[in-house]
């Protein structure tokens, strides 16, 4: 799978000092001329082609102490881990899924353990019960599994919610089984990362303990070595330069080895864990002149903008009008790149996004002209939207009264608190209602709230995007009235985005379609409805069953919609296309007037004869 | 012989201490015969879901009887409940998260047969056969992808291709179309319409958009604040609604629903 370039960095790095730790613990007998354990030279002598890094006071060589005391560091090391993990994940999961008093007395015993101190936890512990090596592999496990246990465990509670684990467990799959392939199977990177940890903790631990010289007195380790060392007072000759730097070195090693492969394995076994990181949108100043000319009587007009992401075009060319008083329906499928449009006209493309265009103009202002800076000042006073999913955009800390209260504070409102709560009752929140919190709302209501912030400073225009997915069909109907009430009552624009093609049809004067980053067709919404031009308008009103007529109403639109990383040649919908004829898949056809309507089709273009090419709108 | 069969259930949902409790189904009565097409409608928390999830077992009744395929639910244990199970499936309202995103489309689809304990030969024929069915070909293409790289509609395909798989007696289908592409409605549920005479099972369809309740059923049952106030064959029910839930329903549809004109 593939890696990040800065991790499989880390992945290499961290690979290879595994591998030396690995390589040395493994030939040990071969790499060390000289036993670890026993006088094979004279006491502190200095490092020679006999002693690699000299001997130490009791005349054991060094070298040989360092390559053996991988062993050491490794087993205990890699044995402790698996204990903790397994130990960690099965308490996890019967905590977890069985719930009740078993979760609290696993929780109860978890939190002991992690309130304990735990390097004297241990140490008292190895007195009691011996100095073994692996009595204190033991004992570090016993400690070290309280802490993915814990975290485990949460996982678990939630991923019990989980639509693929209620799914199986509807399905009548047994505990083994959903627990195993449903919840285990998901846990694996952070059983990764746990591991990773507790062998990175045990490691330490070992070589601390054998430092203080309550180790494990038949063993040779890095931490044994050290002790050695400073009970020698190597740090007061130079002798600390063979002595004391090597087992340190390869300590550090060891634990960085540890740290960097887990974290490439962790975005290896669950790459969506990695994000972007947001970075502001790179706006392409204007690619030439035209157009900078504002049109009279619109509300907003964008001519010719295009949006790539990673040498893909997802929208292509747009131009589109909102007229003052009309309200502009656009309508897609999910992906043909309408909301990207949206966030294009806010100047809100995420990296890496690359906007072009010649103009968008908001009344007589180019936003294309503004700075970023410029940008932010119309957003949210003159330039409004209403997002999908409203409870991902409310705080959830927060009071719905103090959240619309900050965006009429953001106006200059000289009392938002007031202004808030009258826009929370215009929009249909009664007055108890007000200080609730956004999970205490239904879905309609968080709608409405987001509908209050949007309105709050009597935009010029607000763009409303998809803001009836997921409520009911009454909800729907009472949020678009609501909305059609306050464009009139504030005299704004209103700009409605959907995939519910019925739903904009029954509000909107003007309507557009797009499909594959293209406007296929727009004008007035009762021609495009009575009359559709492009045949891809014709299919799509023809997908939606219906309330009269055929019961078996609603033909599917043929096909799946294109790939935007490979659009097919000509006509993006030719492949799709029962119309089809040989120059659409060779040849993109431009936007052209047919009836009234603005339609992107050679069919539709040749059918009429007077239609009017309006120019390449396609670079 | 009886699919469903509720009689007078109630269903209570007690959130953690501090929060009040809601009644999500308050006395409900509905009996499905066996071979019927049913579509339950309602609003946001009418109870059409906790229907569905009570019928699957998944969420317990506090008053009531409750009878799956002839098997009494109300007083199961969970031997019998997994039993059960095997014999019906839920197609979820959402295909992003009830296909496993570790699991390869092979694994997916051919999941109920793993469950039943078959072997891999025969889950890997089941499953070509079950997605080519389904219109996802070539299947060897699908076989091995990760939902990850579905689009929504090919991912609710998957889910039916998983129901063709399991042949269950009863199909239980919780606002399938809901987070699709609108434009997908009628295929999705075209789809489940062929699979669901393929087998010959019973269907329950849970939908808030009438429209689509007439497209897959031939009764509809209207749900509102927990109870069932309007059951009776499509064409009366959007002919003469005599509820003013049913009438709220069919106006804000018609309102909605601006076709070719």
């Amino acid at each position: 799978m593939a890696l990040r370039p800065g991790t499989r960095i880390l992945a290499v790095v961290g690979a290879t000092f595994l591998l030396l730790v690995v390589g040395a613990a493994v030939f040990a007998d071969v790499l060390a001329a000289h036993p670890p354990d026993r006088a094979s030279g004279a006491p502190y002598e200095r490092p020679s082609a006999g002693h690699l890094l000299g001997t130490d006071d009791l005349g054991r060589d060094l070298w040989a102490q360092l390559v053996f005391g991988a062993r050491v560091s490794l087993f205990v090391g890699l044995l402790a881990a698996v204990i903790a993990t397994v130990t960690g994940a099965a308490a996890a999961l019967v905590a977890g899924w069985r719930g009740g008093w078993v979760d609290v007395l696993i929780m109860r015993v978890v939190d002991l353990v992690l309130s304990l101190p735990f390097l004297v936890l241990v140490l008292v512990l190895a007195t009691y019960f011996g100095r073994g090596l692996q009595v204190l592999v033991l004992l570090i496990a016993g400690v070290l599994w309280a802490r993915p246990a814990r975290l485990l465990r949460g996982q678990v509670l939630k991923l019990r919610e989980f639509g693929h684990v209620v799914a199986a467990d509807s399905m009548g799959a047994g505990q083994v089984r959903i627990l195993g392939v449903h919840v285990l199977r998901r846990l694996v990177p952070l059983l990764i990362s746990q591991f990773v940890r507790a062998a990175a903790v045990a490691v330490i631990v070992q070589s601390g303990v054998a430092f203080l010289g309550m180790g494990d007195p038949g063993r040779v380790s890095w931490g044994s070595t050290l002790y050695f060392a400073n009970n020698g007072s190597a740090i007061l000759t130079d002798a600390w330069l063979w002595w004391v730097v090597p087992p340190g070195v390869a300590l550090t090693v060891l634990i960085v080895g540890l740290a960097f492969a887990g974290f490439a394995l962790e975005e290896w076994a669950e790459p969506q864990l990695v994000g972007h990181g947001w970075r502001p949108p790179i706006h392409r100043r204007l690619d030439d002149d035209r157009g900078s000319e504002p049109p009279p009587g619109v509300a907003l007009a964008i001519r010719g903008l295009s949006v790539d992401f990673d040498g893909s075009r997802v929208v292509r060319a747009v131009d589109l009008t909102v007229e003052r008083g009309r309200m502009l329906g656009l309508v897609g499928e999910s992906g043909c790149g309408k909301s990207t449009l949206a966030l294009a006209v806010m100047g809100l493309v995420p990296h890496p996004g690359r906007v072009h265009g010649r103009s968008v103009h908001l009344g007589d202002v180019d936003l294309r002209r503004l700075g970023r800076r410029g940008l932010q000042r119309i957003r949210g006073r003159e330039l409004a939207v209403v997002p999908q999913a409203a409870m991902s955009v409310l705080d959830p800390t927060r009071t719905i009264l103090r959240q619309v209260a900050e965006s009429s504070a953001l106006g200059g409102h000289p009392d938002p608190d007031g202004h808030a709560g009258t826009l929370l009752s215009r929009v249909g929140l009664p007055a108890d209602r007000h200080r609730a919190f956004p999970h205490e709302l239904s879905g309609g209501q968080r709608q409405r709230v987001v509908i209050a912030m949007a309105v709050a400073n009597r935009p010029r225009l607000v763009i409303a995007d998809e803001p009836t997915t997921g409520l009911d069909v009454e909800t729907q109907r009472q949020i678009l009235d609501l909305l059609d009430e306050l464009r009139i009552e504030l005299g704004m624009d209103l700009w409605l985005i959907s995939h519910d093609l019925p739903v904009v049809a029954s509000r909107v004067d003007d309507l557009a379609i797009m499909y594959a980053g293209r406007i296929v067709e727009v004008g007035a919404a009762g021609q495009v409805l009575g009359a559709p031009t492009h045949p891809y308008t014709s299919l799509l009103l023809d997908a939606f069953p219906s309330l009269d007529g055929d019961r078996r109403g609603g033909r599917p639109v043929p096909g799946e919609a294109p790939d935007p990383m490979a659009l097919p040649s000509g006509c993006a919908f030719a492949p799709r296309c029962e119309q089809r004829v040989d120059r659409c898949t060779h040849d993109e056809p431009d936007t052209m007037s047919v009836g009234g309507t603005l339609v992107a089709c050679h069919v539709a273009g040749s059918a009429i004869d007077d239609a009017t090419s309006l120019g390449g709108t396609t670079p | 012989m009886t699919a469903l069969d509720l009689h007078d259930v109630t269903v209570t949902f007690r959130p953690r201490r501090g929060r009040a409790e809601v009644s999500a189904l308050r006395g409900v009565s509905l009996r499905v015969e066996r071979g019927e097409r049913v579509a339950l409608v309602g609003r946001s928390g009418a109870g059409k879901s906790t229907v569905v999830r009570l019928a699957a077992g998944l969420v317990p009744l506090d008053s009531g009887s409750l009878t799956v395929l002839g098997e009494d639910l109300s007083t199961a244990g969970s031997r019998q409940l997994r039993q059960v199970r095997r014999r019906f499936q839920v197609v979820f309202q959402d295909p992003y998260g009830s296909l496993h995103p570790g699991m390869r489309v092979r694994d997916l689809v051919a999941e109920p047969l793993a469950i039943a304990g078959a072997s891999r030969s025969d889950r890997h024929v089941a499953a070509i056969a079950a997605l080519d069915d389904l219109g996802l070909r070539p299947a060897s293409q699908f076989l091995t992808r990760y939902p990850g790289s579905l689009s929504g509609g090919q991912r609710q395909r998957v889910a039916i291709a998983r129901t063709l798989v399991a042949r269950p007696e009863l199909i239980l289908a919780d606002e399938p179309t809901s987070m699709l592409d609108a434009s997908l409605r009628a295929t999705v549920a075209d789809q489940l319409l062929e699979v669901r005479s393929r087998l010959g099972a019973t269907l329950v369809f849970i939908t808030h958009d009438l429209a689509l309740a007439r497209h897959v059923a031939d009764r509809i049952v209207v749900l509102r604040e927990g109870r069932v106030v309007e059951d009776g064959p499509v064409d009366r029910i959007l002919g003469a609604p005599t509820h003013d839930e049913t009438k709220l329903l069919l106006a804000a549809a018609r309102d909605l629903a601006v076709g070719r004109q």
